[in-house]
């Protein structure tokens, strides 16, 4: 019957925002506010009347107020649903109500701002390209590892005789200021560690302890260059009395059997084997960064599409939590972050709108190549958060079904298979000779600067690769911290 | 206050609105008022009267008893009050209400 009671007209703000006006008719309003009044006659106290005694129209003078708020409360809760229902659209977000005061006898009006979806086709998928890149490491990347490790794992060895650069010396020193009696602050310790030619030291300081054995003191005389960090010592001459404790060198193992099972490998060719399988799958893993970002970006270049507030809003919070996740993890304090936030926010506008498009985009290849997500599929995908987690596959299931969140996991696998067919597609579309789209110069005037970000080296788009992959996890962890 | 108050506010204090007085009006075309302590009959005819554009068939008042009160030892009494009870010519009528 609300249907009789009501009228719907719909405007177009924008694509994904319309606007919707309507007006119930005042017997539906009048019947509403009758009824509030009738409920609130029931308990009413009132002076000189006992409750459920007070004449309507006392009733009415003096609750006009709780009957008016209550109607329209129930009016929006009679008709909203019946008026959303009417115009076919399905809002992403509580629509924004602007409504006008409300009153017997006369008709009411209403007015939702609704955001939507846009109804997103995709054009120019088949000039979307890319080609896979060889991940296997080189042997150059293997050795600089190998090396890298040895390197790591030199030890200090002592040496008999006179320190030359490279060495490292322990050493006990105290300066004065040429004109001074007393030591400045902070020029004196022990034990300090020092490698010759490592330039830690103020310039002349470690040239001049060259030649010095363990045992020996020597007297240095340096000048604090003009830039020094401290004020008080900067451009000053000052004498440094040092004891050398102890000289020592590095001394790298060789990259033998012994290195490997120091480092907990069966032999060398087993240490080998390991540390290339760890590039190559760096490598894929970059590899695979590089194309979802190249063929989101030229799809994105190719399908501008408006996104909704809401949904914008949604990939911001979803970005603020994984920061907030991350700098909880390095033992960041709430507060800091908050403040880091503040400064970040208007930043990371452009990456949620970005999150958002490529969502809207995923989201039209999943439902164009009908790809769906069957529960075996997400029944592996939970079992693995749940190992990861470290929380029993039967509590995440309930946890997540109770929150509602199982959905979100099912569409982040959905956006996964949409990301790996739209690779697949690109790769097979470069087979056949498409060169990888390049936006018009002018394609700036797209909302987003997603046309700088081509090639996989600039450090956005790994970063942006990185928040790509992490998204899947998210809603687990996010359920994770709100416990 | 005035011996003889003609100010119709000073007179007619509130009108009283209980269940007694609500049936009254509702059988009987009588009305109830909080009145001035000195106001007599006839003031209260032609304050009814001014302030509400009625006519006044005729006017009964009684003095209430104000009630003891006690606050723990301390005993008090309530003021005294009039109350009126105006009847009004048949077919005219007061609306409390208003805007209701």
């Amino acid at each position: 019957m609300s249907q009789n009671h009501m009228q719907v007209t719909v405007e177009d703000i924008s694509s994904v925002e319309k606007k919707v006006v309507v007006e119930i008719a005042a017997d539906a309003v009048k019947r509403t506010l009758v009824k509030q009044y009738k409920r609130i006659s029931k308990t009413a106290r009132v002076r000189g009347f006992r409750p459920g005694k007070v004449p309507m129209g006392l009733v009415k003078q003096m609750y006009r107020g709780e009957a008016t708020e209550g109607a329209t409360r129930e009016l929006l809760q009679e008709f909203y649903p019946a008026a959303i229902e009417e115009t076919g659209l399905s809002p992403l977000t509580m629509p924004e109500i602007d409504q006008s005061g409300i009153s017997e006898g006369e008709p009411y009006h209403f007015t939702l701002r609704i955001q939507i979806k846009p109804e997103v086709s995709l054009v120019g998928l088949d000039q979307v390209a890319i080609t896979r890149e060889d991940a296997e490491p080189t042997d150059e990347e293997l050795n600089e590892r190998l090396e890298a490790m040895r390197q790591e794992h030199a030890e200090l060895e002592g040496v008999d005789g006179a320190a030359d650069t490279g060495h490292v010396l322990t050493i006990d020193y105290s300066g004065t200021l040429k004109d001074a009696e007393e030591p400045f602050e902070g020029g004196t310790a022990d034990g300090q560690e020092l490698e010759i030619g490592s330039g830690r030291f103020i310039p002349g300081f470690e040239d001049q302890l060259i030649g010095a054995a363990a045992g020996d003191s020597r007297t240095i005389e340096v000048t604090f260059p003009e830039d020094y960090g401290s004020e008080d010592l900067a451009g000053k001459e000052a004498i440094f009395s040092v004891t050398v404790q102890a000289v020592r060198q590095r001394v790298v193992p060789d990259l033998d059997d012994e290195l490997a099972k120091d480092l907990e490998f069966d032999d060398l060719s087993a240490m080998r084997a390991s540390v290339y399988d760890k590039i190559a799958e760096n490598k894929r893993q970059e590899e695979q960064a590089r194309l979802r970002e190249s063929v989101i970006n030229q799809t994105l270049s190719l399908n501008p599409i408006d996104t909704p507030r809401a949904m914008v809003d949604a990939s911001l919070e979803r970005l603020e939590s994984q920061m907030r996740t991350r700098f909880q993890m390095q033992g960041m304090q709430d507060e800091w972050f908050s403040q880091i936030m503040e400064m970040q926010r208007p930043h990371m506008e452009d990456s949620a709108k970005k999150l958002a498009r490529t969502d809207l985009v995923l989201d039209a290849i999943a439902d164009e190549q009908s790809l769906e997500v069957d529960q075996a599929d997400l029944d592996e995908k939970l079992s693995e958060m749940a190992g990861m987690l470290q929380m029993p596959l039967p509590k995440l299931r309930a946890e997540l079904t109770r929150s509602g969140r199982i959905e979100s996991v099912r569409q982040d696998m959905l956006h996964d298979a949409a990301l790996e067919w739209l690779i697949e597609h690109a790769i097979e579309n470069a087979a056949n000779g498409v060169e990888p789209y390049e936006p018009p110069a002018e394609a700036g005037q797209l909302d987003n600067g997603e046309t700088e970000v081509q090639d996989s080296g600039t450090p956005s788009s790994e970063e942006d690769g990185e928040s790509e992959s992490a998204s899947s996890d998210e809603p687990a962890v996010e359920t994770e911290t709100e416990e | 206050m005035s011996e003889y108050s003609t100010e119709l506010y000073d007179v007619l204090r509130r009108p009283l609105l209980t269940e007694k007085g609500q049936h009254l009006r509702d059988s009987q075309d009588q009305y109830l008022f909080e009145v001035a302590m000195d106001a007599n009959k006839i003031q209260i005819k032609s304050a009814v009267e001014k302030l509400f554009g009625v006519r006044v068939e005729k006017v009964n008042t009684l003095v209430m008893r104000g009630k003891v009160k006690r606050v723990g030892r301390f005993v008090g009494k309530r003021a005294n009050w009039k109350k009126a009870v105006v009847t009004l010519r048949e077919g005219d009528f007061i609306d409390l209400f208003e805007g209701a």
